[in-house]
């Protein structure tokens, strides 16, 4: 950023997305170091917890943090930035990461099922009977993303989980408002029956 | 502490500073080990005055020779690097002429070998224009030292150390579907209706795999007179799979071949030998770079390397015998990196050694004996650590610990 007038004259405003990144994508290390940690501490709020929702562990949260900027780093030329912010992008690459680690989790657990029952633990402590209602809770939800198609999947992730305004998802995903719209409306009905079908069972 | 949302999914806590800090460090290490946009063929440096020298002459047999089809063998697709259909200048295409970038840069990298070999061949029209290329990742085909990419989903280009081999977008479709040659032991089907087809011997037919453009490897002892082609369909074939169209091969690195004297030439040559020609392993390109001998219980191994292109080490196991082992070079870095490892019943490590790299250490993860020197010889460092207890099998967990110039204290590049 510069004011173009001298230089005698200092720019406070901080760099945008759009010019970090620029400057990460340089031939300078040091400058590419400095301008992407910069994108990092902007970023890694939002994308922890949106990564925490889509896994609901701490621990699977902190891997997927890592792997969405590592990725981010290695697609650095792929970057779609709404209103000069990676953020709704970022966004995206969580989610694809959340799912791998989701997959990776479940495939985990399934071989668990199948070696032998893990020991039943008890506790019956008021936080411990809410931590377990959330994490059932976000079994279902995540278990009925997994039945969604990508499209349907992507928007639910950025709309109705990482709550990026609707306008801004369109324009991550490279889609119009009004598909998108439609998208959400019709993911939220399938969702619906979803989630229904698996709180009776 | 936000509220639950319209899923219902429960609060977040916020992101705790220790967890902010770890999940950076990856992050910093992989743009510490990215290497910064150089000049085109700054990984070839070991070899750059040959090359130079290679290309003048090359240049020349181009301008002068004129381009030939390579023939195909009677019992299929023509050899990759046998006979080379055209040579051309190892300059690469002008920017306009580059397709868009992937994000990766070892598949822009491979992407742009291609096009300037396929520039330069004088069959350029036979293909879309370059700069309009669009590629699907880069895949290893056998080993680190052959990659390949599939382009614009109708032809596929193969990288291997010394050339460039290019599917042809000629042929006529059987079927719908379009069968052209890639290397000797291996076809490509190009189906751009997404026809549903079988192809192999009688007995093991494969299907194809949903893609436009399909790579099917001939097992061994198979020729393409053995194969049979079904597409499905009403206007389908039922019958003996056509005579591939050969591929353009392009020699664009041209690399030196082991002096049958060299220093542990026939050491190396034994080593090889474990390998069969289908292996790709290329041994004639091996060059034997030093030999890594501190003493005592650790094994010795002897270096080799393809240009800037591959690693390895030849090692005497107790247990296995004569061994190669090698990797494809990393970028270059400012740390070392690991090329590949070894484990039987010894333990050896081989990574790069940058310049500065004062100090190269490996010791067992469980301390149970003290750290042991590596070599460090031409641009990488060997280690080796004997293993008195293990079977053979599983050899025994090491860490190697480095230090440079600018970093003295040393600092772990492998645990494993």
């Amino acid at each position: 950023m510069s004011t173009g007038e001298g230089a005698a004259c200092v720019d406070a405003t901080p760099p945008d997305d759009h010019e970090l990144w620029a400057a990460a994508g340089g031939g300078d290390r040091g400058v590419s170091k400095a301008a992407f940690t910069t994108l990092y501490h902007r970023h890694a709020g939002a994308v922890w917890r949106h990564a925490y929702r889509l896994t609901g562990t701490p621990a699977a949260a902190e891997d997927v943090l890592a792997a969405t900027f590592l990725t981010a780093w290695r697609r650095r030329a792929e970057v779609r930035f709404v209103a000069d912010s990676a953020r709704p992008w970022l966004l995206t690459v969580a989610g694809n990461e959340a799912r791998t680690e989701w997959r990776r989790s479940t495939r985990h657990e399934r071989l668990a099922r199948r070696v032998g029952a893990a020991p039943a633990v008890r506790d019956h402590s008021e936080a411990v009977v809410t931590r377990l209602d959330d994490r059932r809770r976000l079994r279902l939800v995540l278990d009925a993303l997994e039945s969604l198609s990508t499209e349907h999947r992507e928007v639910v992730e950025l709309c109705m989980i990482a709550e990026v305004p609707q306008a801004d998802a369109a324009r991550a995903l490279g889609i119009r408002e009004s598909t998108l719209r439609s998208r959400i409306r019709r993911a939220r009905a399938r969702l619906r029956t979803l989630l229904a079908e698996e709180e009776l069972r | 502490m936000n509220p639950r949302n319209e899923l219902g999914l429960p609060p977040i806590p916020p992101l705790p500073p220790d967890v902010r800090e770890r999940a950076l460090h990856p992050l910093l290490d992989e743009i510490d080990a990215t290497d910064p946009p150089a000049p085109s063929g700054h990984r070839r440096h070991v070899w750059a005055p040959l090359l130079t020298a290679a290309a003048a002459v090359l240049v020349a047999i181009a301008v002068a020779a004129a381009v030939a089809l390579s023939p195909a063998r009677p019992d299929g697709p023509p050899q990759p690097a046998a006979v080379p259909t055209a040579m051309t200048t190892p300059d690469p295409v002008p920017q306009d002429d580059r397709a868009a970038p992937t994000g990766d840069p070892a598949t822009d990298t491979a992407l742009t070998r291609c096009a300037t070999a396929v520039a330069g061949s004088g069959r350029a029209a036979e293909y879309p224009p370059t700069g309009d290329w669009t590629s699907g990742p880069l895949q290893e085909r056998l080993t680190p030292l052959e990659h390949y990419l599939i382009v614009d989903d109708s032809f596929v280009c193969l990288l291997t150390p010394t050339s460039v081999v290019v599917t042809s977008t000629a042929g006529i479709p059987v079927g719908g579907v379009r069968v052209v040659g890639l290397t000797a032991a291996d076809l490509v089907l190009v189906d751009p209706g997404g026809r549903r087809f079988t192809i192999g011997p009688a007995q093991q037919r494969r299907p194809d795999d949903g893609g436009a453009v399909m790579v099917y490897r001939l097992d061994p002892g198979v020729s393409v007179g053995d194969l049979r082609l079904t597409v499905s369909g009403p206007d389908g074939y039922d019958g003996p799979v056509p005579t591939p169209v050969p591929p353009l091969t392009v020699v664009d690195q041209p690399l030196p071949t082991r002096a049958a004297d060299a220093p542990g030439g026939p050491e190396l040559a034994d080593c090889l030998a474990r390998f069969v020609p289908e292996d790709s392993v290329y041994p004639d390109l091996w060059i034997p770079v030093g030999r890594h001998d501190v003493g005592g219980t650790a094994p010795s191994a002897l270096l080799a390397r393809i240009g800037d292109l591959a690693a390895g080490f030849c090692i005497d196991d107790p247990a296995a015998g004569p061994s190669l082992v090698f990797g494809a070079l990393p970028a270059p870095g400012v740390r070392p990196q690991v090329v590949t490892r070894y484990r039987g019943a010894a333990s050896a490590v081989l990574l790069t050694a940058p310049p500065g790299t004062t100090r190269v250490q490996i010791a067992p993860e469980d301390g149970s004996t003290g750290p042991t020197a590596c070599t460090v010889l031409d641009g990488l460092a060997m280690c080796t650590l004997d293993d008195p207890l293990s079977s053979g099998e599983a050899g025994q967990r090491v860490v190697v610990t480095a230090s440079t110039a600018t970093d003295p204290q040393p600092f772990e590049v492998y645990q494993g």
